[in-house]
């Protein structure tokens, strides 16, 4: 079994998507023998009502729900959030929050985002960081997306000392107490030096921090599954990255 | 057959991965042959550190001749001693082309004799490019080629040998395509770290699959999985891994 962490269906307006519907996932998904994957909208990343987007996004996954998770895009300054994220939660059984802030107009230090969290978390729903949605080299020009400052990442993060978080397109793996719940980070950013920089990070971190994620259909989806092929590992560990830990963290996903 | 056209290395791994790390992953990858250089990407690129970089590629050939070829770095800043360094390494010790960074764009007067010695030659020129889109980026780079200026060259050098490095360098790869339309005689690599989604077939729809070359530039992984992932051909995939660049080496002259 192999789930997908990180996955987008939509249409990403800076650049044109050769495929963006959920078929097309699927299609993606059936070629890389991925069995499941959490999704989300990238139409939410800028509409002024970015609840309408997870209307869209449960609407477009409806068929497919024994495949296809959903996640939740909120904008903590928009009116209404908080029933907007109860409805991603309670009718459309959303258990993840993705945050986008530089596309919602707030930073991870305004009060608005902890306030987010605590509320998904209320709700029993888990909540991903970005490091980033595109590599700022090639960034559009109207593109408010930037790389998330760390340090500000890790200061959030000390004030949910219980609850685990998603780390989505992180390029290292950022530094909580032990006493912590520990933070699940996808492999996508850490690949090159042909294949070794990933070998590096699992020896130094452990198979249990990692979990699979592609970033399709934004991106190709193969090389995190070749770079993971090739790693020396043993099944289990495999099988943890590949699957259990996200299944574990997400049990709508089992 | 599979030949990575544009990699790193060195005999003892002092720049990028060493030969034998190098070697190992082309095994582990499937990877046939790999084509190395070791430029000066920063600071005085002087002739006395551009002799060292080079010696740690032939060192890299030397070792494994079957499995890397080299790639002759030059300042075309220093005349004198980068027509001597092309002949100390190309015409003398068997390297299969010669390698050009940011020093100068390649369409700039002062890389008109080390174009026309590589026409002489019959041999390649792989030269560093892009387009940072941000002007922060750009500016780290003043000198950077982009595709219109690999127009410029071919215009004046339609027999030439050019190589644009890394289409997925990190940077607006549609961009370079616009101006890389105007160059019918100039190559691109697929390599660099970006793996958006759809950029190959665009290289191919806007380019032609003739001139495209495979290359990884550091990650196997990801220079494996967009080709994999690619709608393309076995034909075309053919010509892609391996086909084009051995037209390229076949045109060598001595």
């Amino acid at each position: 079994m192999i789930i997908d962490a990180n996955t987008w269906i939509g249409h990403w307006p800076f650049r044109s998507l050769p495929k963006r519907s959920a078929r097309d996932l699927l299609e993606q998904m059936d070629r890389l023998k991925i069995s499941k994957a959490l999704v989300g909208n990238l139409n939410g990343l800028l509409y002024k009502d970015v609840h309408e987007s997870n209307h869209e996004l449960a609407a477009e996954i409806q068929r497919h729900a024994d495949r296809l998770v959903p996640c939740a895009l909120i904008n903590p300054l928009y009116d209404g959030w908080r029933d907007d994220l109860r409805q991603c939660r309670e009718k459309f059984g959303m258990p993840v929050l993705r945050l986008t802030p530089d596309y919602h107009g707030y930073a991870l230090s305004d009060p608005c985002a902890s306030e987010l969290i605590s509320e998904a978390h209320g709700l029993g729903m888990r909540v991903a960081f970005y490091w980033r949605i595109v590599d700022p080299r090639g960034r559009h020009w109207l593109d408010p997306g930037r790389e998330a400052d760390g340090a500000l990442v890790e200061q959030v993060m000390a004030q949910f000392p219980e609850h685990p978080f998603l780390m989505l397109n992180f390029t290292r793996v950022l530094s909580r107490p032990d006493t912590q719940a520990p933070c699940l980070y996808d492999i996508t950013y850490f690949l090159g030096r042909n294949g070794l920089l990933l070998m590096d990070h699992l020896a130094a971190h452990g198979a249990a921090r990692f979990v699979l994620g592609t970033t399709m259909l934004m991106r190709y989806g193969s090389a995190p599954l070749l770079a993971l092929e090739k790693c020396e590992l043993s099944s289990k560990e495999r099988e943890a990255i590949l699957w259990r830990n996200i299944a574990k963290l997400i049990p709508e996903l089992s | 057959m599979i030949i990575d056209c544009h990699g790193h290395c060195s005999i003892d791994g002092s720049y990028s991965l060493s030969a034998d790390d190098t070697v190992r992953s082309l095994d582990l990858y499937g990877v046939d042959q790999i084509c190395c250089s070791a430029p000066v990407t920063s600071g005085d690129a002087e002739p006395g550190l551009i002799r060292q970089r080079n010696d740690l590629i032939l060192g890299a050939m030397r070792k494994y001749p079957d499995r890397i070829m080299g790639m002759c770095f030059v300042n075309p800043g220093h005349a004198r001693e980068a027509q001597d360094e092309i002949t100390r390494c190309v015409v003398d010790n068997g390297m299969v082309g010669v390698k050009l960074y940011n020093q100068y764009r390649i369409c700039d007067t002062v890389q008109f004799p080390i174009i026309e010695r590589c026409i002489d030659l019959g041999v390649p020129i792989l030269m560093h490019a892009g387009y940072p889109a941000a002007p922060e980026l750009r500016a780290l780079q003043p000198r950077i080629s982009t595709g219109m200026h690999f127009a410029g060259a071919a215009r004046r050098y339609p027999e030439a040998l050019l190589i644009c490095a890394h289409i997925g360098g990190g940077g607006d790869w549609e961009r370079q395509l616009k101006g890389l339309r105007e160059a019918p005689s100039v190559y691109v690599d697929t390599g660099g770290s970006v793996i958006d989604a759809g950029m190959i077939e665009r290289c191919v729809r806007e380019l032609g699959i003739e001139r495209i070359l495979f290359a990884c530039d550091g990650s196997l992984e990801r220079g494996l999985g967009k080709i994999r992932d690619a709608n393309l051909t076995d034909s075309e995939r053919a010509s892609l891994y391996s086909a084009n660049f051995l037209k390229i080496l076949a045109r060598r002259k001595i």
